[in-house]
């Protein structure tokens, strides 16, 4: 993928990063380690000091602190992730009662509503099984 | 105990602007993400991380405020362009107005204040 080869000191600190990336999701981890490796190849002159490449690694932070910040934030709409963990957990049981589920009154709704949309009726939020409930 | 909240505050502060500066520096069009970490780095008092940026892109991306595209370069690695997107337009704007509301009742606040 790089044609330049990287300064020592920002090879190791790449090595830092990867690891400190091994709990990422494999796609975010291959687009973050790309993103920092280029900033590296641009940011680093081909004739720069070690001195020089320090201070520009001390900027950039430590590779821990970079994949802390990866978490998702307490203050952050949690919409986006915990609507995608509903709806693997709403396939997968879905997928394993759907042969039970014939002529469970309800049933038909549950299928199409969103996860993490509250029932507004509470005969029908009833006949949700506990783990299917929206967290309200 | 009173140094604590104060730095809490300030970190909160720039956490709260970043995203909108970044969307600020994609209004004349799309930049690629070295030059916006390096925009935002030389600003005075913006960042003390600035590989943190990356993980504020990848949010602002999923967000949908910014779409990219890679691009080839004669001079390296693929860059990576960032640009707004109209939501992230549209939470810009409304991102000055509140902020400018807020910046000026803080310094007139402040500028009468005891503090000097």
């Amino acid at each position: 993928m790089t044609t330049n080869t990287l300064h020592p000191l920002a090879v190791t600190y790449m090595e830092r990063l990867r690891r400190a990336a091994r709990g990422l999701p494999p796609d975010r981890r291959r687009e973050l380690l790309a993103e920092i490796e280029g900033y590296l190849s641009e940011a680093i002159d081909p004739g720069a000091s070690d001195a020089q490449v320090l201070t520009i690694l001390d900027k950039l932070g430590e590779p821990e602190a970079i994949i802390a910040a990866e978490a998702p934030d307490a203050d952050e709409l949690p919409t986006g992730r915990e609507t995608k963990e509903w709806s693997v957990i709403v396939l997968l049981l879905l997928g394993g009662l759907s042969s039970v589920s014939a002529g469970l009154p309800g049933w038909s709704c549950c299928g199409a509503r969103l996860p993490g949309q509250c029932a507004t009726n509470g005969s029908e939020r009833s006949s949700y099984p506990a783990a299917l409930r929206p967290a309200c | 105990m009173a140094s604590k909240i104060r730095e809490t505050a300030i970190s909160q502060l720039r956490r709260g602007a970043l995203e909108f500066c970044v969307l600020a520096l994609l209004l004349d069009g799309e930049r690629y993400s070295y030059e916006l970490v390096r925009a935002l780095g030389d600003a005075d008092g913006l960042v003390t991380t600035e590989g943190t940026l990356y993980p504020l892109l990848g949010r602002l991306r999923r967000e949908g405020v910014v779409d990219t595209t890679w691009r080839e370069s004669s001079t390296g690695p693929p860059r990576r362009y960032y640009h707004l997107t109209p939501e992230g337009q549209a939470a810009l704007d409304a991102f000055v107005t509140e902020w400018t509301r807020f910046r000026d009742s803080v310094d007139a606040l402040l500028s009468n204040g005891a503090v000097r």
